[in-house]
């Protein structure tokens, strides 16, 4: 099944004389967990923030299941099937994790959503604030968050920021595991270890373009990309 | 938590039962009295809602307590001869604050008006009322019938009632006291229910980031709009029982005191707690009328106060910090 | 020609009062954040401080520096007690200042009662055909423009406007940077106090003292500084000039009521349609 479920044509930002994205072309099938990476500067967070509409492209056009987004809000664009994670965790902190949850998930009954508050591992304390909770459970959370609606396509910037390396490991299994059950990922990152962990197709930018695409093995030996990265450009 | 609820609860029951039987053994004087200071405890939690709840400080509450008092008396002055009108121009009043509500609404929050320019907006709203009111003395100033009659207010309105198989059921004895404790019950347990209802749960989130809620798919702009409609109600609901109490509004109902008293109301009693701000604008109002009697000086410089200790050392209420100060002492005295 | 002068007149006092009105609140709700609402106190306390120093012999001009030491004390003790805990905290600020106002307001009118004999105007008038204008209105118009400017000087151009600045915007940054950020707060709220004052004692030659007196300066404050947007010493001259000149055309044509009215009005539709201000559309300009 490669049905593409997102699709970005010829996508432009500029911010005053500063072209920050300039005519990037993305598509992503479904099921796959496609990383976006580059140096920083390359536009990787204008790219996500046009996407979830946060920011009015300059032209270009952002399809989803095969309907344009252009002119819809964020939260109409969500409504859609898009989950989305932004990078600082955000999450509510003065409201329980049940509660988060509920709020997400638009239902105040969560029994049936046991198994997957298990797999995040925040069952324990289901019931304790948000805020309470450790960094790396804050991540979870935050990604549980964006995906406990059963979202087609969920977008995750920098996942992984701040977490530890068994932290980070266990991103990865929970992302694998949302995948097997029907999710497409697109990811913003800077971390190798999760990218090799479990992305299928990797993007780079450089400069606000596309660079090169492929699988995870080909990006990582592309000498190219390791120039682009170490300023050699 | 359960405990704290519970505790909660049988509270609100007891006082909601001591204060209907209070007008079986006090003076009907006195009666009168806290009529009038139940009255206000909806403008108080209209601004509990939107505040306490929502996170959104308005000054605009003053604006929809007269609006919904000069609808109120417009209406009932025109119709004063049809059948009924002492019940359904109370509707009918509310109906205009509400839609008024959902238009001032529609125009901050779809406008991306926040935080303290809420503020700003609501109040001179609030003051264009006020100005305009006041200088409606002449007698080419009239709805229909009914005269505006500027600074000095309006008055002359049929009071909250029905005429039924004969009997003339009005809201004036005790000067309405059932009927405003009634409304008063209905609009927390309301309240309440809608606070624990998912409306609630995402307008508290949105309260924290509003950018985050957003994100989950709801449409932040609406459910603020909402919420404000809905407090506009209330305040309306303090209007047009001030206007049956006294039988008369003024544009000074919506100067800049007027539009600060709710919030005094709130801030000290605990703007997150509906029963507590019910309680709390009860006492205020009787405070500072009793204070008001050695000169209206006395009476404001306690507000003041009251503010500034509330925001300085109570940030959630000072009502709500007493309650909690009472059942540690009553545990400690049972659990001996 | 008269008629020319008279409204040229009428609107650059209109633009000095509301300039005059916003300079104290510049500094405390344009820069620091801190929505005042005790500011039209502030102006009252220097008005008052110079009405008593005056009334015991001193000059006019000392007197007018009393009132604004006076300020700057009450300023400095309200700091201390109460505003240094609510930085951050706008709404709780809206609250706390309210409460502040009611407190002084109410205690001027309980000390000084409700009007006290306050001084004359310290020049003369002139005609110009039917219309007389005071002397020391117009003076207070080039005042009003002179201490723009050295505001405009002290904050934006010398070393301690610029550690203002910095330090208001990132105070964790500018403590590691060895800044004593909150006496750099303190500072700041106390020169925002001590111009407030000295717009109290500026006016209060030509005004009756009443308790109440800030109300008048108070809106006029609060619709220049939030129209002025995000840098008020930029802003505030376009914002109070637009203004200005917008409520005396509608007082021309109507009366001073609805000139109020059309004020309160023209912010809302700021607020709404233009809500980084004046100083917003100066620098997209640029």
């Amino acid at each position: 099944m490669s049905e593409s479920i997102l699709n970005i044509n010829k996508i432009k930002k500029t911010f005053g004389g500063f072209t920050a994205v300039k005519d990037v072309d993305l598509k992503v099938n479904r099921g796959e967990i496609r990383f976006i990476i580059g140096p920083n500067g390359a536009g990787k967070s204008t790219l996500f923030k046009l996407i979830i509409g946060h920011l009015k492209p300059d032209y270009g056009d952002v399809i989803f299941k095969s309907e344009y987004l252009n002119k819809l809000d964020l939260h109409q664009r969500i409504k859609k099937g898009i989950g989305l994670k932004f990078q600082a965790p955000s999450i509510f902190n003065e409201m329980t994790v049940l509660e988060n949850l509920e709020v997400a998930a638009n239902e105040t009954n969560l029994e049936k959503y046991d198994d997957f508050i298990k797999r995040f591992g925040f069952f324990e304390e289901k019931n304790s604030l948000a805020g309470d909770l450790s960094h790396g459970k804050k991540q979870w959370l935050d990604i549980a968050l964006a995906s406990i609606s059963n979202p087609d396509l969920v977008l995750l910037d920098e996942p992984t920021a701040g977490l530890s390396f068994e932290e980070t490991k266990k991103t990865g299994e929970i992302i694998k595991y949302l995948n097997k059950q029907g999710t497409t990922f697109l990811i913003v990152e800077h971390d190798m270890e999760i990218l090799k962990q479990i992305a299928t197709t990797v993007s780079v930018l450089h400069l606000g373009a596309m660079f090169v695409e492929g699988t995870p093995e080909s990006v990582l030996k592309n000498k190219d990309v390791a120039k682009i990265y170490l300023g050699v450009s | 938590m359960k405990n704290l609820y519970f505790l909660k609860n049988k509270l609100q029951t007891t006082t909601f039962i001591i204060l209907a039987m209070i007008p079986v053994f006090v003076d009907s004087y006195y009666v009168n009295n806290i009529s009038f200071f139940m009255l206000w405890t909806f403008i108080a939690l209209s601004l509990s809602l939107i505040w306490g709840k929502g996170g959104i400080l308005s000054f605009g509450q003053a604006a929809f307590f007269g609006l919904a008092g000069y609808s109120f008396g417009i209406i009932g002055i025109n119709f004063a001869d049809v059948f009924g009108v002492g019940v359904w121009s109370v509707i009918l009043a509310l109906i205009i604050t509400g839609i008024f509500g959902l238009i001032v609404g529609y125009f901050l929050f779809y406008g991306g008006i926040y935080d303290v320019f809420v503020g700003i907006v609501t109040l001179s709203i609030t003051l264009v009322f006020e100005t305009f009111m006041s200088q409606t003395a002449g007698p080419e100033w009239t709805v229909g019938i009914a005269r505006l009659n500027g600074f000095n207010g309006m008055q002359g309105m049929p009071s909250i009632g029905i005429n039924l198989f004969g009997h003339n059921f009005e809201a004036l004895d005790n000067k309405g006291y059932y009927v405003i404790l009634a409304l008063a019950v209905l609009a927390i347990y309301l309240l309440d229910k809608l606070a624990n209802s998912k409306f609630g749960l995402v307008l508290s989130a949105s309260k924290e980031d509003r950018l985050r809620v957003q994100s989950l798919g709801y449409n932040v702009k609406k459910v603020h709009m909402l919420t404000f409609a809905i407090s506009s109600v209330l305040a309306g609901m303090s209007g047009i029982l001030y206007t049956n109490w006294g039988g008369f509004i003024t544009p000074e109902s919506m100067g800049l005191v007027s539009a600060a008293l709710p919030v005094v109301y709130c801030a000290a009693s605990g703007k997150n707690n509906f029963f507590a701000v019910f309680l709390g604008t009860i006492l205020l109002v009787w405070i500072s009328q009793e204070l008001a009697i050695n000169g209206r000086q006395f009476a404001l410089i306690f507000m003041g106060l009251l503010l500034v200790i509330a925001t300085r050392y109570f940030p959630d209420g000072m009502f709500l910090f007493f309650i909690d100060l009472l059942k540690k002492i009553t545990q400690k005295v049972i659990g001996n | 020609m008269v008629l020319l002068f008279n409204i040229i007149f009428q609107v650059t006092d209109a633009i000095s009062f509301l300039l005059l009105s916003a300079i104290g609140l510049a500094v405390i709700f344009g820069m620091m954040k801190i929505i005042n609402l005790a500011h039209g106190e502030f102006i009252t306390v220097g008005a008052y401080g110079t009405v008593v120093t005056a009334k015991m012999g001193l000059p006019l001009p000392i007197a007018m520096a009393c009132g604004v030491l006076v300020t700057v004390i009450f300023g400095f003790i309200l700091e201390r007690l109460i505003i240094r805990y609510i930085y951050g905290r706008p709404l709780d600020s809206v609250v706390a200042t309210w409460g502040i106002s009611l407190i002084v307001s109410q205690a001027f009118l309980i000390i000084f009662g409700p009007s006290t004999e306050g001084l004359k105007s310290p020049l003369g008038s002139f005609q110009v055909g039917d219309y007389s204008f005071s002397e020391y209105r117009i003076l207070l118009i080039f005042v009003s423009f002179l201490i723009l400017v050295l505001l405009y000087l002290l904050f934006m151009k010398s070393s301690f406007g610029t550690l203002a600045r910095a330090t208001i915007e990132k105070p964790v940054t500018s403590s590691a940077l060895g800044v004593d950020v909150q006496k750099v707060y303190t500072i700041t709220f106390c020169i925002g106090a001590g111009l407030a004052g000295l717009t109290g004692a500026l006016y209060i030659p030509t005004m009756t003292a009443v308790p109440s007196l800030g109300q008048a300066f108070i809106v006029s404050a609060f619709v220049s500084v939030v129209t002025a947007g995000a840098s008020p010493f930029v802003g505030l001259v376009p914002a109070a000039a637009f203004l200005g000149s917008f409520q005396t055309g509608i007082t021309f044509f109507y009366h001073a009521t609805i000139g109020l009215i059309g004020l309160l009005f023209a912010v809302i539709m700021i607020i709404r349609f233009l809500p980084s201000g004046f100083s917003g559309l100066i620098k997209r300009g640029r």
